[in-house]
């Protein structure tokens, strides 16, 4: 099964169950959604269950809130995260604050999914990552979608909980493929153990996962060593329990993303391991991640601006070396 | 180092370029941007800059001169810049001055790679980690580093290694390390040698772990599938006084067992059965596996198509499996393929015992020792394959055949 294919598979299923689910979005219902999440869902639920909108991102938003006070499940497709911008006053100072100022009598049962993220040649205003941003308002539950399992299990739960989530995908995911376990449920909000070892934990999130897995043949094997490698998954509120089972046997921290350093989300981890964790940190915690540019244009420019698995080999190594490893 | 300058291609159609006039002069010092000389292509004039400091060495074309895209226009030494550089800088530095203000405007900030931080390596650096464990053992990181027993920065391995090599000797070490001892037991700050481990060892009743090879991991396996069957157990015996006046050095009791039981197999398709999801499989031949031991390893060789094979050449096979399980050489294909399974430690003087069936097979014979002409066979079988109907009537066979001197003597005649 791709990725898209597990989306549409958990948008089809909860729609099926629930009448009050809605989509609505840019090209969601005719065309089946820019990157074909909602491909075959409005011929089977038709045009007031998936509702083409106007090119506004912050009315989609907005319409979405208002739904859901109405009682409607809605999930809001935005095209890209950069688009998502303008609907940024929607999402911030309502879908994350109308819970907590009227006293839990409004819920917002509702999910705004859009992608992000360097694709091929998109140029700095379509590569954007604002995970940062998002995951750091409180009254969001923001998850990162990097595996096709967990997108699945994890749209699922985010459609019928009752609390507004934003689902964070990557552009160049949708086609991923992978195996869907349908009959072992999941917890969205756990981070995910995608390959065990002793003595590296490696954290990471949307496409940067498969980067790291990628580097990791190598890096065990020039090192010497080997890697844990974690998923965060949800990115608010983050899984600290298993970052700190994990940090505790390993006693060393690399985390990789692919938003630019300066403010990047993974700050937020190594600040956490460095103030919690301090004194079972064997060595000193280890970022890769985008460099602090716009996303250049050029191909080549572009890859230099962002970790690739052989840059993360080589950044690993190196720290690696440095650190006695 | 040498650089050479080229035409370069200033244009998709550029092919050669016109050199209009040189901006330095042999000698000069240039350093990353300076203008090098203007050229004309076929579009326009335009500046060529040197990517590399240096001293010019020579300039190849004289002005007005046309040369090919991609020749050597001028050659810069760049070894030299730093002897020179002293000397140079006053000189360029005054021209240089107003012309580099306006070109820095142009330029976009600088961006700083994200990681090029380098911090010198202090001794006393250690991981937060590696100090806190340094502190339970009373070491000094910085006096280790000193004289070099200790990396910089020192993680929490390298203190345990110095730890234990200060502290411990090597062969107290090798104790600990077979015992898997944890070296936090023992006293800090005192040397322990290999005479305080043992007593320690001995003061606690400690356990020598012992690790499970491959082939005991795969014996827990096969006996813990085994205990699970629906077994049920005949217990008879045969009178081997006719076989007996036929055993030889060769011609053993187990060898004739052997034979025997596969004669007997070929009357009784149940115990050529195997099990499996799909059903039953009946086998045409008569193979079965035989427990052999050398110590602690344990094999249950096959012996094939028993029904087919003379009693020499059983002979011969059982010789060959005892010489593979002793180089502990038996291959997985010497494994397989067994209906039906003989242990015989009545050789070794036990006069009943049951056994576990080996795998897939329907069931095992367990052979005891001699006693008055008799020795005793107890069945363990599969009932979901052999109802004791079955396995009564596969005893009485076997109780007869046992005593048809017939048997016998076909089977040494048999070559």
């Amino acid at each position: 099964m791709l990725y898209r294919e597990a989306l549409n598979r958990a948008i089809d299923e909860t729609m099926a169950i629930d009448s009050n689910i809605v989509v609505l979005g840019e090209d969601i219902g005719r065309y089946g959604g820019s990157y074909r999440v909602t491909e075959g869902l409005f011929a089977k639920y038709g045009e007031k269950r998936l509702m083409d909108t106007p090119i506004a991102e912050m009315s989609i938003v907005g319409n979405a809130i208002g739904m859901a006070i109405g009682g409607l499940r809605p999930i809001a497709e935005l095209m890209t995260v950069n688009f998502a911008l303008l609907a940024f006053d929607q999402i911030i100072n309502h879908m994350a604050k109308l819970h907590y100022m009227s006293a839990g009598k409004i819920t917002l049962p509702m999910v705004v999914r859009f992608p992000q993220g360097v694709s091929k040649q998109l140029a700095s205003q379509h590569s954007e990552s604002y995970e940062q941003m998002l995951a750091s308002v409180p009254g969001l539950i923001v998850l990162a979608v990097s595996d096709v399992n967990y997108a699945y299990h994890a749209l699922k739960k985010a459609i019928l909980m009752d609390d507004p989530v934003i689902v964070i995908e990557h552009e160049l995911l949708y086609n991923k493929k992978g195996n869907v376990d349908f009959d072992r449920d999941i917890d969205p909000l756990k981070a995910r153990i995608v390959k065990e070892g002793d003595d590296i934990t490696i954290v990471s999130y949307l496409k940067m996962v498969d980067d790291v897995m990628e580097a990791v043949p190598q890096i065990e094997e020039k090192l010497g060593k080997q890697c844990e490698v974690i998923d965060l998954c949800a990115l608010n509120p983050i899984d600290y329990q298993t970052l700190a089972l994990s940090l505790k046997k390993t006693g060393r921290l690399v985390v990789v993303e692919e938003d630019h350093k300066k403010g990047g989300f993974g700050s937020q981890v190594i600040s956490w391991a460095v103030e919690e964790l301090f004194y079972t940190l064997d060595a000193s915690p280890l970022r890769i991640a985008g460099e602090d540019v716009p996303i250049p244009y050029n191909r080549k420019l572009e890859l230099a601006s962002i970790p690739t698995p052989d840059k993360i080999v080589a950044r690993i190594v190196t720290w690696g070396e440095q650190n006695g490893l | 180092m040498v650089y050479e300058i080229m035409m370069p291609q200033l244009s998709d159609s550029m092919e050669e370029g016109k050199l209009i006039s040189w901006k330095v002069n042999i000698g000069d010092h240039v350093s990353v941007g300076d203008v090098m000389a203007d050229v004309e292509s076929d579009k326009a004039i335009m500046e060529v800059q040197s990517f590399k400091d240096g001293i010019v060495k020579e300039l190849k074309l004289k002005e007005g001169d046309i040369a090919p895209v991609g020749t050597t226009i001028a050659v810069i030494d760049t070894s030299q810049k730093e002897e020179r550089t002293p000397a140079k800088t006053e000189r360029i530095d005054q021209p240089k001055a107003p012309q580099t203000q306006p070109t820095s405007i142009k330029q976009p900030s600088v961006i700083q790679p994200s990681s090029t931080i380098s911090i010198a390596q202090i001794e006393g650096f250690a991981s937060p980690k590696a100090k806190a464990v340094a502190a339970k053992y009373g070491l000094d990181i910085a006096k280790l580093q000193q004289k070099g027993q200790l990396p910089i920065p020192a993680n929490e391995e390298a203190i345990e290694k110095a730890y234990r090599r200060r502290y411990f000797t090597p062969k107290a070490l090798q104790w600990i390390a077979r015992y898997h001892l944890s070296i936090d037991a023992f006293e800090k700050g005192k040397k322990h040698g290999e005479k305080e481990v043992l007593a320690y060892i001995e003061e606690h009743d400690i356990p020598l772990p012992k690790p499970l090879d491959p082939m005991h991991k795969a014996m827990i396996t096969v006996v813990t599938e085994s205990a699970q069957k629906p077994v049920y157990h005949i217990y008879d015996a045969i009178d081997v006084t006719v076989l007996k006046e036929y055993e030889s050095e060769q011609r053993t009791v187990t060898v004739w067992l052997i034979k025997l039981i596969g004669e007997v197999m070929m009357h009784h398709e149940s115990f050529r059965t195997t099990l499996k999801e799909s059903g039953l499989q009946v086998w045409p031949n008569a193979s079965i596996s035989v427990a052999m031991a050398d110590g602690e390893a344990l094999y249950m060789p096959v012996f094939k198509d028993v029904n087919k094979k003379s009693i020499k050449e059983i002979s011969k096979i059982l010789k060959d499996f005892k010489e593979k399980v002793k180089s502990q050489r038996v291959l997985p294909d010497d494994l397989e393929g067994a209906t039906f399974g003989i242990s015989n430690l009545g050789m070794m003087g036990v006069v009943r015992f049951d056994a576990l069936i080996y795998k897939d097979a329907s069931g095992i014979a367990a052979i005891g020792s001699e006693t008055e002409g008799k020795i005793s066979i107890t069945l363990t079988l599969d009932h979901r394959i052999i109802n004791g109907y079955q396995a009564a009537e596969f005893m009485e066979r076997l109780k007869v055949l046992a005593v048809d001197a017939l048997f016998y003597k076909k089977g040494i005649e048999d070559v």
